[in-house]
């Protein structure tokens, strides 16, 4: 578990990753990230709102809410802008990502 | 450096500290609240700063989120108890949610800034403040008469024209806050005149009435900047002037100049909360939105 660690810049990514496989809403957009990553990224569920709420204000995802089993749950899905920003910052993270792998294993 | 100096240093030093001290008690007593005990708690904590739209939407989200982990937890063979203890620590500290979400939408303290600027404000304090101002420069000025070509009880009355040249801006900006739309009129004209470091942006709020929230807001901002940081000069170069001569006169600007780096740097984070702000925080009582 890296809660401690400063991911938090990576969550407006990891949120964009999580909607590209379809609309989703906050409390399962939390519960996938820390499942996809076998609890490694783990983050205090409070401050995935503004994150989800920031993305929604620059237009890369949108929300609606739904009706299901008598609870009103705000689903957000990502946008065309949205799917371009994370192909991006996909390619950026491998890039950079990799560039690290290399200098770690030089140093091993 | 004679008596008078060091009581002026004095005074100085225990203003000083004094504010610095009600500073930190504020946060002192922030942060000794005790930990939420429940959802309701955790929302107040976190939410309770933000515009009513951002709460809105915060709390129905954020509960929601509780609902469905207490019930995960209690699928898993929690008692209802534990579920609720582990959902709200999943959530984590209001007070570091409050931060993040203070970051993302407005406060109301925030809003101030743009009812202030556009005189919709009708409080008495911001008069009153000034009035509190002048008194003690006044005072300060008979005080410890300062060898000057004019006489002290020249200044004294500088001070008391200043303050009734700010409370008519103040009254005037209010006055054309209430008419929907503003006519341009010689007191327009002459508030505009008095305001004249701010007179570009005055002109265009007169003007340009029907533009968006979003725009509109931004120059409320503006205007309230550039207010802020001539009051603030204008302090400094009257503490300057009661101040004794040399390094302790200069001295006397570095609160003012703290405060319009502590502005601009408040202005910074408000002109970037506007930029993704969504329109419903925008939407409070704004009578030249309309």
């Amino acid at each position: 578990m890296v809660g401690g660690m400063n991911f938090k810049g990576s969550l407006p990514a990891l949120i964009l990753q999580n909607l590209s496989g379809g609309s989703n809403h906050g409390y399962s957009i939390a519960q996938d990230i820390k499942k996809s990553s076998k609890g490694v990224l783990d983050f205090k569920e409070g401050t995935l709102y503004p994150a989800l709420h920031g993305l929604e204000a620059k237009g890369l995802i949108t929300s609606a809410v739904r009706l299901e089993n008598g609870r009103e749950r705000r689903y957000y899905k990502l946008t065309e802008n949205g799917r371009k920003t994370l192909a991006k910052e996909r390619q950026e993270w491998l890039a950079v990502s990799g560039a690290i792998n290399l200098i770690l294993k030089e140093a091993t | 450096m004679n008596f008078e100096n060091d009581l002026r240093v004095t005074l100085l030093a225990v203003g000083g500290v004094l504010i610095l001290s009600y500073w930190l008690y504020q946060q002192v007593q922030r942060w000794r609240q005790p930990a939420a005990r429940n959802l309701a708690e955790w929302l107040s904590e976190a939410t309770g700063d933000l515009v009513p739209s951002a709460q809105i939407r915060l709390r129905a989200e954020i509960a929601e989120h509780y609902a469905e982990s207490v019930q995960h937890y209690q699928e898993s063979d929690c008692s209802e108890h534990d579920a609720q203890s582990r959902a709200l620590a999943d959530l984590g500290s209001p007070r570091v949610a409050a931060r993040r979400f203070s970051r993302q939408y407005f406060t109301q303290k925030e809003t101030l800034v743009f009812d202030r600027a556009a005189g919709r404000h009708q409080g008495v304090s911001v008069p009153l403040l000034h009035l509190v101002v002048c008194l003690g420069f006044s005072i300060l000025i008979l005080k410890f008469p300062k060898s000057s070509a004019l006489p002290d009880v020249f200044w004294s009355i500088l001070v008391y024209l200043v303050w009734l040249v700010t409370i008519g801006g103040i009254v005037v900006r209010r006055w054309y806050a209430r008419s929907e739309p503003p006519k341009a009129s010689w007191g327009t004209f002459a508030y505009i005149l008095w305001a004249k470091t701010i007179g570009a942006l005055t002109l265009h709020r007169f003007y340009a009435r029907n533009e968006s929230p979003r725009v509109m807001f931004r120059r409320d901002l503006l205007v309230s900047l550039a207010q802020s940081l001539n009051l603030l000069v204008m302090l400094g170069v009257l503490m300057a002037q009661v101040s004794s001569r040399g390094m302790m006169g200069y001295s006397a600007l570095l609160p003012s100049f703290l405060l319009c780096l502590n502005n601009v740097f408040r202005g910074y984070v408000l002109s970037r909360k506007l930029q993704s702000a969504p329109d419903e925080d925008l939407s409070f009582p704004r009578p030249s939105a309309a």
